[in-house]
């Protein structure tokens, strides 16, 4: 059994905050938990909040980084659940932004009596097509195309990059800047999540979830379009779905106040 | 947005794509380069959103990867995506991104064509594929012809082993029942036997060579050099060799593998001694210019002919027929070791005057 202290450490857990309630928000493929710093404050008076980043991403401990664990987003689903152990929270908000929306319902399933409330920020359960039942907005040649690009932005450059790193370790200029290159700096870690995320389908997992849910549909978010927000609102048992104005996929990055007003307004209304 | 028309007109003619767009991702300013490469018009591009013209895959690296860093840290650089043209081509481009307002949050992408980069670095990235592959297999066939050779020579030392002590005992027991010609014979059995124990033991200590070869530590090589003495005791002093040393130095490296090299460099500075002369050993050590060490096992022997000084450190050379016993594998093993330290091995020799056999190794310190 790992020790809190452990946890709190390997996940960068940041808390902060006056309420009691606590408020957790996670952050989804691609950056980490800075995606939430336009946010975070406009909670801090009333709710106690915790940001973190998921193992493999931001300032999290990569020698934590289990291969087989981290190959399916039950793995991640476990840093929320593990996290929210260690600092012994209850009565919890979750939060959840694109596939970390998935991993908060399945550890909301996984653990009912924790959480109060989820929410979740331009969610999708499956991001390929699965016609003509479901719509998710990509093919899989999409996928493919991405992890391309992943790979010639950053990762297929790490078999050649790495002894390079490894030559320059006592270099902490040289570190600082191959870590201000991309938010995630780890090309296997990057890759894993990808994969889980990209190629994943929890479709199944949304009529199982035990709280009541919001659910925040962005405006042409070619990520998780309007048809994927709805079959998100309409598998779940307890759903509230709220079109946004904001466009695009990260609202809590482009349009701060609206996704906090949301939020706020959602969360009053159903105390 | 206001623009001079001089900007304007430099922009639009710039050998590179430019676009302005706010924090939404909704274009506000773009020049006819841009347009043009991806067979729209300037209008059409204002007022939409970048995503637009990405193709989906691009699309979902904008949104996780693009957008967050070029908010969060007002900048990135080196990007590489694709455009979609009004066709559906896509367009390999590499990117640098600024804010170029804050107070607006609006920012600036300059974008480069990359189709034969893109092109190089597909060989590129292929090559090193296949240089990966073809090292791991060399590497499994090395490992498996190791084994292999550690395997021979474990299962081979048990019966040569008995055939050696079965010699002994018939020469002991039935030495007198034997005439000159059977003792003869058997006396050569057990020299052959003797031989091949020598043989497989070098061939062992060869194959051994690869375990934990590269735990490197400090090792002062006067404390290596007087273990490898311990161990060749007896020849040392059946041969009444007189070893001097100068002070060695602590360099980085394999204990082991440096006391084994010490070992058979004197081993082979005793047996091929010249007979005439009373045999003597000078160890010491220089530095060269570039602060390598340079450490020379000096001797009075035999001496090594020009044209076989390359060839003896090869595997299974030898220069000596039965005169001199050997395997062929004490300098084999010797190379093997100073390469494992990255350094090099090489001998010096004025013939009958006898040999330096020197290696130099790096400075890691």
């Amino acid at each position: 059994m790992t020790n809190k202290l452990e946890i709190i450490n390997r996940n960068n857990v940041r808390v902060s905050g006056n309420g009691d309630r606590p408020i957790v928000f996670v952050h989804g493929f691609g950056c980490d938990q800075m995606m939430w710093r336009y946010v975070v404050p406009a909670f801090t008076q009333e709710y106690q909040t915790v940001v973190f980043d998921l193992v493999g991403s931001g300032k999290s401990d990569l020698s934590a980084f289990d291969l087989e664990r981290y190959s399916n987003l039950n793995g991640y689903a476990r840093d929320i659940s593990e996290v929210i152990e260690a600092l012994e929270l209850w009565n919890v908000v979750l939060v959840g932004h694109s596939v970390s929306a998935i991993l908060c319902a399945i550890a909301a399933i996984n653990e009912p009596n924790r959480f109060s409330h989820l929410i979740m920020v331009a969610p999708s359960p499956r991001y390929i097509n699965d016609l003509p039942n479901y719509f998710g907005g990509f093919e899989r040649e999409d996928i493919d195309e991405m992890f391309d690009l992943m790979d010639r932005n950053y990762m297929g450059w790490a078999s050649f990059l790495a002894p390079i790193t490894m030559k320059n370790e006592g270099d902490p200029k040289l570190a600082a800047e191959l870590e201000a290159s991309f938010c995630s700096t780890d090309p296997i870690t990057a890759r894993t999540f990808a994969t889980a995320t990209f190629y994943g389908d929890n479709r199944q997992q949304l009529p199982q979830v035990p709280i009541p849910c919001l659910v925040m549909q962005c405006a042409n978010d070619s990520i998780a379009p309007d048809e994927v927000g709805k079959y998100v609102h309409q598998h779940l048992p307890q759903s509230t779905l709220v079109k946004m104005n904001a466009t695009g996929h990260c609202p809590h990055l482009s349009h701060p106040q609206e996704t906090i007003t949301v939020i706020r307004n959602y969360l009053n209304d159903n105390k | 947005m206001i623009i001079s028309k001089a900007v304007d007109s430099i922009l639009d003619s710039a050998p590179c794509g430019f676009a302005r767009f706010e924090g939404s991702g909704k274009i506000v300013l773009v020049n006819r380069t841009l347009g043009d490469w991806i067979d729209r018009s300037k209008e059409d591009l204002i007022g939409n959103n970048v995503s637009s013209f990405l193709p989906k895959s691009g699309q979902i690296f904008w949104q996780s990867h693009i957008m967050p860093e070029v908010k969060l840290k007002g900048e990135l650089e080196e990007c590489y995506f694709k455009l979609s043209t009004a066709k559906k081509q896509r367009i390999p481009v590499l990117a640098n991104f600024c804010c170029s307002c804050p107070s607006r949050q609006e920012y600036d992408v300059v974008l480069f064509r990359i189709q034969k980069r893109h092109q190089l670095e597909d060989a590129l990235i292929e090559a090193k594929r296949q240089a990966d592959t073809a090292t791991k297999a060399l590497q499994d066939s090395n490992e498996t012809l190791t084994r292999f050779s550690g395997m021979v020579a474990h299962d081979l030392k048990a019966p040569i082993r008995n055939m050696r002590k079965l010699a002994e005992f018939i020469i002991e027991d039935y030495q007198n029942i034997l005439d000159e010609d059977g003792q003869d014979l058997l006396q050569k059995l057990q020299n052959a036997a003797n031989r091949g124990t020598y043989f497989i033991d070098r061939l062992l200590e060869y194959a051994s060579l690869n375990k934990n070869h590269n735990q490197f530590t400090e090792v002062d090589l006067n404390q290596a050099l007087d273990e490898a003495c311990k161990n060749i005791t007896d020849a040392i002093d059946e041969s009444s060799a007189s070893i001097d040393v100068n002070s060695l130095p602590t360099v980085w490296g394999n204990q082991t593998q440096l006391e084994q090299l010490f070992q058979n460099l004197l081993g082979n500075a005793i047996k091929y001694r010249d007979k005439d002369r009373q045999i003597a050993i000078k160890i010491s050590a220089t530095q060269t210019k570039n602060q390598a060490w340079k450490i020379n096992v000096i001797d009075n022997g035999i001496g090594v002919a020009p044209q076989d000084r390359e060839r003896i450190f090869g595997m299974m050379s030898r220069l000596h027929g039965q005169e001199y016993e050997g395997a062929g594998i004490g300098l084999a093993t010797c190379k093997w070791i100073v390469q494992n330290h990255k350094g090099t091995i090489s001998v010096e020799s004025n013939d009958s005057q006898g040999c330096n056999f020197y290696f130099i190794l790096p400075n890691n310190s």
